[in-house]
């Protein structure tokens, strides 16, 4: 009697979910961002990633076309000092779109931070005007960061490629009791760019590096049959993963966190498994793998990884893969 | 009044026995008597045929013996299987005279034709009758047996109505007299009436139920929201339950209504002429609850078993209730069965209910009921993985309790426990720490209310109905590393009180009270664009800013709201004026964002209402209301009327001033400002009801609003502290809707519905007009529903609406800091998603099995399979635009036992 009533309860189950007739809903969104199908700036670097009001940054470029690394691009860079209103729903405001150049074209660019960048962008709100309210300061990211939009406009073959990059700002707690606020100003460690250490084809194999930070000269390209699926592994330098401290908003306390860092993949064809992948700030491991299949039709293939930590900080790499037949 | 007679008509008296045709051929045998029918006997009328006004007329082959028994009969010509088997089974009684040849009683066979027809039965007067009626429920207009007609000024004279509603009294004097109707469940109505001499006065007396009926949930669009009927459509219960697309849930008929937009998919928001879903208020028995439908809409969140009545008004309601910009849904639940234990279990793919209900006493009735859904565990096994990442599945379960007391006569307490629970839960793992993706979201709440209600002998009525309510929500999420969290909970205590009394024969008056606090503590995490609000720039899936915040506050809010209405006939006009005074008090903590060295400090305020008549642009659409600023000193006032211009013909208008008070959400001093306070709106609208036939009816209405002190945005690059939400921003809203119904008439009924709308805001008084995000500039629906016979029915669902506005992406910049893209937007709302159109289709079965009645059905939606655009979607270089597409075919298969 039991199993004939399971079957019977299977036969209305199966009759149930039979009634519905659902093909999927997704829609085919073309080309994955890990493609690079033309001109394209795929990192911004600022060195250093963080810095206090008025200080010198240098910033550099990794531009890219379907032909490889483009060496010295001609960028016009700019300083955008427009607020972000809270109520957009970017990180940079619509009024960055239209400032003047500061500097350019030119493949880097040195900036002095304004003055005054923390009441820009920071924590730190202008005296009140007589008988005004006191403006709102901008909020934190999750890492207690704040940032200074950069702007750069690539002039490639194939037109202007608008991008915006964030510097950080190291600016001093805000609106927190005095002694977390002096913890901070004597313990908080500014930020530093990870480092790229190797890029290893088919690691528990051949382990064949395609990239390595320490050698001036790119290794030879890797070769990979058409079609053909390989693992491919990022390692980065264990100082990376740097710990901070971070003024938590919800238990308005300061926490040490750990950066998490993630590493995004791009390649001229083939296909990643994911456009980026990386650890979080509760991982220890210092690589990342992603797969990533050969196109069917056989040639160079020019990869890059842009490496990024939670704070702004960002490396950069680039490899060569033969495509055979 | 109608009563159905089958009447038989011996149409044709041929003899067509073999024997007789042969004997006839050869010049032989003659019929020398035809057969007579000496004993007939009636068929038994399909009671839904009767009920459904369906004739037929079966024609018969009967055979007659010598002695004038029926021997064997045959349909020649049939009507249908149940009038076929009905006169069959009546012919077969039936007795002759034999018929003769040669003078000698023989056997023939004779056709027969036999009519079911129904016609209405004719109560002759008696000469000694001078005073007569019948008595019909207002609204059902069904005649109520027992009711008792008391002639006050005659020593008490009585007669109580029949079967059919009928009374009469003999030989009453000439003059006028005091009348008076009285039954356990009606209203008690006294009312005078003239005899004249020689003269015979028949009147027809509708009167109004009281709750503890049970005839089922009736459906009352009404626009403007007039008493006295005016422009009303109703919506019979099994009307409602076969609508496709509802899965038998009678509430989900709303959504089919004329005026109401078809909100988003997955939302089961209630659109109402162009007013956001949070500005539509959803009351029932006077409480109010925070939402008419679960999560996704799949299914309304009360047991549509428990409910009487739901009353649909688009705007334009009268005093009573409150608290609302837009529309106002009223549910008033009905009585429990009198004797015995009642009750359904039903299942389909969605989910699973049962009620059981019972009389413990024949005083004491109590119901209880349940629902619980499982599709979200069902789906995935027949989809691919990804669709839950554009669709998640809601989890919904809701359950119910009441008892009715009856204390005296016209005299009953009714305790009502209402609660529902929503859960939504999607994660999408990834190897890309910024592409992790979660979302949790919970919902519910819970309602106890006691509602008394005493007719008193005079006629007034009292209802009274305290009620305590715990709403609580969650809403965890995160992308990436950010973390976007909002807990809300609040405790609702609510007192509504009433009296209404005839004071004269043409004036009704009633006052009441509404009042209702809310203690809401709230905490948020995240950035201050998500969750979006009405009027955001964004797209589909953007990720939040990667900045975030942290508040926690607590709201609460006392609104204390005394009322008066008065409905006043004046020969075919009606009026009934209303005013309402809605003072708010809002205490709150804190006024400043927490933190630092700063203490939390607390505030308060207190709001009277203004009247924002005066503030009515002078544009030539409002130019005709200008006059009615001469009522700018009144708090709220409210004013309806119809005319009835003939029989068929009637002419409504209505209008009024209408407050909400601030969402405590947007209170927070971090994520909004703890200063707004009450949003205002002013309605107005007017239409004509014509009857083109006593089943078919046609009403076209149109309305106007205009809506003043929103909350939006604080679109300064730099706001004040406590200040990133303001309250200027301005709402209008214009349009008109059509309804053409067929009633149920010969098995078929169905309705078409067209509404043109536009709905359109100004964030800010230096800003542009922009479309409202849920405008829906047009919504077409026709509904259809056809008795096949032998218990089968099918019905049909047409819909087409125009698509929400969007705000499309011109551009795009990388955003290498995220190695994103970032979109430029256009325009605001510049286009729409793309028109919805979808035909559905529903067939059921019922039948009855001993005392169990079953109903088995297929609802099948989007039978032709459309791909309808839900929304829009970018690819991650925002050069692409594609559309997430609903639901492709959906059939739901589901069964209900009653008994």
């Amino acid at each position: 009697m039991k199993r004939s009533g399971s079957k019977t309860l299977a036969t209305a189950s199966l009759l149930i979910t039979a009634a519905f007739v659902v093909t999927g809903c997704k829609p085919d969104l073309g080309a994955p961002i890990s493609l690079v199908t033309g001109p394209r700036v795929l990192a911004i670097r600022g060195t250093p990633p963080e810095a206090g009001e008025s200080a010198s940054v240098l910033y550099d470029a990794l531009t890219v076309d379907i032909g490889g690394t483009v060496p010295a691009p001609a960028i016009n860079w700019a300083q955008c000092l427009v607020p972000n209103p809270p109520a957009n729903g970017n990180d940079v405001s619509s009024g960055c779109l239209q400032i003047p150049d500061d500097a350019g074209p030119a493949p880097t660019f040195t900036a002095t931070l304004p003055a005054n960048d923390c009441t820009l962008f920071g924590p730190e709100t202008p005296p009140p005007k007589k008988g005004q309210p006191p403006t709102r300061p901008a909020d934190a990211d999750t890492t207690g960061g704040y940032y200074q939009p950069i702007r750069a406009v690539w002039t490639s073959d194939a037109g202007d490629q608008l991008s915006f990059a964030l510097e950080r700002i190291l600016c001093p707690l805000a609106n927190a009791p005095t002694d977390d606020a002096g913890k901070y100003a004597t313990d908080y460690v500014p930020n530093d760019n990870p480092q790229l250490a190797d890029l290893v084809l088919d690691p528990a194999g051949t382990a064949t590096p395609l990239f390595t930070a320490s050698q001036s000269a790119p290794p030879s390209p890797g070769t990979v049959a058409a079609g053909q699926t390989v693992t491919l592994q990022v390692d980065w330098s264990p100082a990376s993963a740097e710990t901070f401290l971070v003024w938590d908003v919800v238990s308005l306390s300061l926490v040490m966190q750990q950066e998490s860092l993630r590493l995004s993949w791009f390649a001229t064809a083939g296909q990643f498994a994911h456009d980026a992948s990386g650890r979080g700030n509760t991982e220890t491991e210092t690589f990342t793998q992603n797969t990533w299949t050969a196109p069917e039709t056989p040639g160079p293939v020019y990869l890059w990884m842009v490496l990024r930590d939670n704070r702004g900080g960002i490396d950069f790499g680039a490899a060569e893969i033969d495509v055979t037949q | 009044m109608l009563r159905a007679l089958a009447l038989a008509a011996l149409t044709v008296v041929v003899c067509a026995a073999p024997n007789i045709a042969r004997a006839q051929g050869e010049s032989g045998p003659t019929v020398t008597k035809a057969p007579k029918l000496v004993k007939f006997v009636s068929a038994v009328y399909p009671k839904d045929k009767h009920d459904a006004h369906i004739t037929g007329s079966v024609l018969l082959s009967i055979e007659i013996g010598a002695d004038g028994q029926v021997g064997e009969v045959e349909v020649v010509k049939g009507a249908g299987a149940d009038f076929d088997t009905a006169a069959v089974a009546a012919a077969k009684q039936f007795v002759f005279e034999p018929a003769e040849i040669d003078n000698q009683p023989a056997p023939v066979k004779i056709t027969y034709r036999y009519d079911f027809t129904i016609v209405e039965q004719i109560v002759k007067a008696g000469p000694q009758i001078n005073f007569d009626g019948v008595v019909v429920e207002r609204l059902s207009k069904k005649v109520i047996p027992r009711v008792s007609v008391k002639i006050s000024d005659l020593d008490g004279a009585v007669a109580t109505t029949d079967a059919e509603g009928r009374f009469a009294f003999t030989d009453v004097p000439p003059g006028k007299h005091k009348v008076e109707l009285s039954h356990p469940k009606l209203i008690t109505v006294i009312t005078d009436e003239t005899i004249a001499v020689g003269k015979r006065r028949t009147v027809k007396y509708m009167v109004e139920e009281k709750d503890d009926d049970d005839e089922g949930v009736t459906i009352v669009i009404r626009a403007p929201r007039i008493k006295k009927e005016a422009v009303e459509t109703r919506i019979r219960t099994e009307e409602a339950r076969r609508v496709p697309g509802t899965q038998g849930d009678t509430l989900k008929v709303v959504q089919n209504l004329p005026g109401v937009a078809r909100s988003s998919f997955g939302s089961g928001e209630l659109i109402v002429w162009g007013a956001a879903p949070n500005e539509t208020k959803v009351n029932v028995d006077g409480v109010e609850i925070p939402a008419l439908y679960h999560v996704g809409g799949f299914r309304s969140t009360i047991n549509s078993d428990l409910v009487r009545s739901i009353d649909l008004s688009p705007g334009s309601y009268g005093a009573e209730y409150g608290r609302g910009l837009g529309g106002l849904v009223r549910i008033d639940l009905g009585s429990l069965p009198k004797e015995g234990i009642h009750g359904y279990v039903a299942a389909d793919v969605l989910d699973t209910s049962a009620l059981v209900s019972m009389a413990l006493t024949p005083r004491l009735r109590l119901a209880i009921a349940g629902r619980f859904s499982y599709l979200d565990r069902e789906l995935p096994l027949v989809t691919s993985e990804d669709v839950s990442d554009f669709v998640p599945i809601p989890r919904y379960d809701d359950y119910q309790a009441r008892a009715t007391l009856a204390l005296r006569q016209d005299e009953e307490l009714a305790i009502t426990f209402l609660a529902s629970d929503d859960h939504l839960r999607r994660a999408i793992p990834s190897d890309d720490p910024n592409q992790v993706r979660s979302e949790n979201t919970d919902t519910s709440w819970k309602r106890l209310f006691i509602r008394y209600t005493r007719l008193l002998p005079d006629g007034a009525s009292v209802v009274v109905t305290p009620s305590i309510g715990y709403d609580s929500s969650a809403d965890t999420e995160l992308f990436g590393s950010t973390p976007v969290d909002l807990k809300s909970s609040a405790w609702q205590y609510g007192l509504r009180g009433s009296y209404r009394r005839k004071v004269a024969a043409s004036t009704t008056l009633s006052f009441g009270v509404d009042m209702q606090a809310r203690a809401t503590t709230l905490d948020r995490v995240g950035s201050l664009t998500l969750p979006p609000r009405e009027g955001d720039i964004t797209v589909f899936g953007l990720p939040p800013r990667n900045d975030i915040a942290a508040d926690h506050w607590n709201v609460t809010t006392i609104d204390t709201a005394p009322y008066a209405n008065a409905e006043i006939t004046i020969g075919r006009l009606s009026l009934v004026p209303g005013l309402r005074f809605e003072p708010l008090l809002i205490e709150g903590s804190p006024s400043l964002p927490a933190g630092g060295t700063t203490p939390p400090r607390g505030y308060a305020s207190f709001s009277l209402p203004e009247n924002p008549v005066d503030q009515l642009p002078g544009d030539p659409v409002s130019r005709a209301v200008r006059a009615a600023r001469i009522f700018a000193w009144l708090p709220n006032p409210r004013l309806s009327a119809t005319f009835r211009a003939n029989k068929r013909l009637a002419i409504t208008a209505g209008g009024g001033v209408y407050a909400q008070p601030p969402d405590p959400q947007d209170m927070s001093p971090v994520f909004g400002n703890p200063n707004v306070t009450l949003s205002r709106a002013v309605h107005l609208s007017g239409g004509v009801g014509y009857k083109l036939r006593p089943t078919l009816s046609l009403e076209i209405v149109g309305f106007y609003k205009r809506m003043f002190d929103l909350v939006s945005r604080n679109e300064n690059p730099s706001p004040p502290v406590a200040d990133s939400l303001t309250q200027d921003e301005v709402g209008r809203a214009y349009g008109g809707q059509l309804l053409l119904r067929q009633e149920l008439l010969h098995g078929f009924f169905g309705w078409i519905t067209y509404s043109l709308t536009r709905s359109e805001r100004r964030d800010h008084p230096d800003t542009d007009w922009r479309l409202f995000d849920f405008d829906q500039t047009q919504a077409l629906g026709v509904v259809a529903s056809y008795q096949l016979g032998h218990g089968w029915d099918l019905g049909t669902r047409f819909r087409y609406t125009t698509g929400f506005p969007r705000t499309p992406v011109a551009g795009e910049y990388q955003d290498v800091a995220n190695a994103q893209f970032a979109p430029i937007f256009g325009a605001h709302n510049s286009i729409r998603i793309p028109a919805f159109y979808q035909l559905d289709a529903r067939i059921e079965r019922s039948f009855v099995y001993r005392r169990v009645k079953i109903n088995v059905f297929l609802d099948v939606q989007n039978v032709t399979d459309r791909q309808n655009p839900e929304e829009i979607i970018y690819s991650a270089d925002f050069t692409r635009r594609a559309y997430i597409t609903g639901f492709p075919t959906l059939a739901v298969v589901g069964a209900r036992l009653e008994f």
